[in-house]
């Protein structure tokens, strides 16, 4: 793992390199991605049973049959419909196939960083054979233009922040579940017989009498359900909102990195050694291959069901 | 740095850590590995053997023929005989049917066809037209680069004629790949339903049989003066040796179902690989039109029509490797 991205130069001072900057951490940028889709679906199936919730979230993951939520079978039938479902401009509704859909479109950006660094040597030998401040001018365009890879940069930035508002929009008050959960859980906890066990459903379930009328238990446990599920619900958005924002971080790092790097004089961009030597060209490359690799063994699997 | 949230125990959402990026792991343990449909006809040849192997159970575990005979006297004077006769092997033609209908392998391949014929014939023909106007291209650049900038009217027309090729080879080549992702994606829906198709048809059957014989047993008894106690001993006899048939079939059953779903998964892996695909084949497309919005002498115009040449190439050899039936 890259522990730092930036290099020192002879003189001391600091460049940031080609490669992939340590905010593409994995392991935060997956997080919602494998982020327990089951338990997802559950809760939801619980709180779509909760008028209290759904008439909360009439338009959000609560109506119908979770199709705000998605999972892989929707996902497989969509496709059945519609094969080019992920590839339109536009992502699908739901924050399953919205992930994939995002996924997606990582991918290809990841892919077009690694490809278009291991092109950028290919067009320095005719630039050199000018000046070597032409050639700087050219990687400088292959850097940091419309059509190179500080745009390529921009535009996930771009769909990332538009599916974390989409999160924001259907998630709910997390800490606020909490406490509603705590809250009914310590009521519960209150009426257990002495010496009981920790687990307060069997404890309730073996001394449904001795605690409170049936129905008032019953009515305690269901509520304690419904926070439950709602916390899981909430929680599973959430992480999945700051992986997304995780990685919206992540590639403004590398956009403002590339940025950086253009602004080198253009004498230095056009010089075969500073590319490779300072700014770490052919690691570079390699990196963002591996981390297109990455993000493509998700799309892979990402129509598995079971 | 962010906290991990957690849901309460009983509802725990586990995330499972990876130590560092970039050591080849990914964002899913479910992630395709290289040759996903030959782990495919790999399941479903296991499948197949589970399937074999149960029909041998279910015909050694016949259901039938049943039945006996006895008589007592009734009112001192009375003799009276009965029998009765019961022969359930008509349920072992229905279970052998039924795992036969559970292998799969057929009706995957007949999915997996349009795939086949898209990589195996078309495929090659594609390639070599989208290579070939890419190359045209960056050679008719080169020229015009060479020759201080400008194109002659002849090189703007090869050049318009090869983008314009190269992008109707690229939509015909997705439409096909679609299609045959459309096929797999049906086929997984359809059959996803039968995951416990065996365990739930063998309880159903076990439980007709046992409304069908207890009716005959109580008309049998309705009927006769006397021995309704035999008549019952003798359909227990009966009970008892269908039900210890039926928990003989219960783990070649079990193993259908496990087999089944294994083969659906690795199904699922296939169509993954449809993804990826996808993704490539849009990186080639805007990698095109991008070239093409660029002036031939515009030093990005070559980088985007060799990173089209190098993503194409990822393209064929993923849809080679993955979609290789061995």
């Amino acid at each position: 793992m890259k522990q730092d991205k930036k290099d020192t130069t002879p003189n001391g001072a600091s460049h940031p390199t080609l490669g992939v900057p340590k905010e593409m951490n994995i392991t935060d940028i997956c997080r919602g991605m494998q982020t327990g889709w089951p338990q997802l679906v559950r809760a939801m199936k619980k709180l779509r049973e909760d008028p209290v919730f759904c008439n909360f979230f009439p338009l959000g993951f609560a109506s119908g049959d979770g199709l705000g939520i998605g999972r892989p079978e929707q996902l497989l039938s969509a496709l059945a419909v519609d094969p080019a479902y992920l590839t339109k401009p536009t992502p699908p509704a739901d924050v399953y196939a919205r992930s994939v859909w995002l996924t997606m479109r990582v991918y290809e950006a990841a892919q077009t960083m690694s490809i278009t660094l291991k092109e950028l040597p290919g067009i320095l030998p005719t630039a050199k054979d000018a000046k070597a401040a032409d050639a700087g001018a050219m990687v400088k365009e292959v850097l940091d233009s419309e059509y190179g890879l500080t745009g390529t940069a921009a535009n996930i930035i771009k769909l990332a922040n538009d599916f974390t508002k989409h999160l924001e929009g259907i998630g709910g008050n997390l800490q606020t579940a909490q406490t509603d959960y705590q809250e009914i859980s310590d009521l519960l906890e209150k009426q257990k017989p002495v010496g009981e066990s920790d687990n307060i459903f069997r404890s309730i379930a073996t001394h449904p009498q001795a605690l409170a009328t049936s129905d008032e238990i019953n009515q305690q446990l269901d509520d304690l359900g419904s926070a439950a599920a709602k916390v899981t619900a909430f929680a599973v958005i959430e992480n999945m909102r700051m992986a997304v924002q995780s990685l919206t971080t992540a590639w403004q790092v590398t956009k403002e990195q590339f940025e950086t790097i253009a602004r080198h004089d253009p004498a230095s961009l056009g010089d075969p050694s500073f590319l490779q030597d300072t700014l770490q060209l052919d690691t570079a490359a390699g990196e963002w291959a591996a981390f297109a690799e990455v993000t493509n063994g998700f799309l892979k699997g990402a129509l598995v069901v079971r | 740095m962010q906290t991990f949230i957690s849901a309460p125990p009983q509802f725990k959402v586990s995330t499972r850590r990876r130590a560092l990026p970039f050591t080849g792991g990914s964002c899913s343990a479910l992630a395709g590995g290289s040759g996903a449909e030959a782990a495919a006809l790999a399941a479903y040849a296991t499948l197949n053997t589970y399937c074999i192997n149960a029909t041998g159970t279910v015909n050694q575990n016949p259901l039938g023929p049943y039945g006996t005979n006895g008589s007592c006297t009734h009112d001192c004077s009375y003799e009276q005989t009965w029998w009765w006769k019961a022969d359930y092997r008509p349920t072992n033609t229905n279970l052998n049917a039924s795992i036969s209908f559970m292998n799969m392998g057929n009706s995957y391949n007949t999915a997996f066809q349009p795939t086949q014929t898209w990589v195996s014939t078309n495929l090659p023909a594609y390639n070599n037209s989208i290579t070939g106007d890419i190359n045209t291209i960056l050679q008719v650049d080169t020229a015009i680069i060479n020759a201080g900038g400008n194109a002659t009217p002849a090189q703007t027309a090869q050049l318009a004629a090869a983008f314009s090729d190269a992008a109707s080879v690229l939509l015909s080549n997705i439409n096909q790949a679609n299609q045959a992702l459309q096929r797999l994606a049906s086929f997984v829906n359809n059959v996803n339903p039968y995951i416990t198709y065996m365990q739930t048809t063998a309880t159903n059957a076990q439980a007709w049989i046992k409304t069908n014989a207890t009716a005959i047993e109580n008309n049998l008894i309705g009927q006769i003066a006397c021995g309704s106690g035999d008549v019952q001993n003798s359909f227990n006899g009966m009970f008892n040796d269908v039900a210890a048939k039926f928990v003989n079939m219960q783990s070649p059953f079990n193993l259908i179902s496990a087999g089944f779903n294994t083969a659906l998964q690795a199904t699922e892996k296939v169509a993954g690989i449809f993804l990826s695909l996808q993704s490539k084949s849009q990186l080639v497309s805007q990698y095109m039109n991008d070239a093409q919005a660029l002036a031939p002498t515009n030093v990005m115009r070559k980088v985007k029509l060799n990173s089209a040449l190098n993503v194409w190439g990822q393209f064929v050899t993923e849809a080679n490797t993955e979609f290789a039936g061995s």
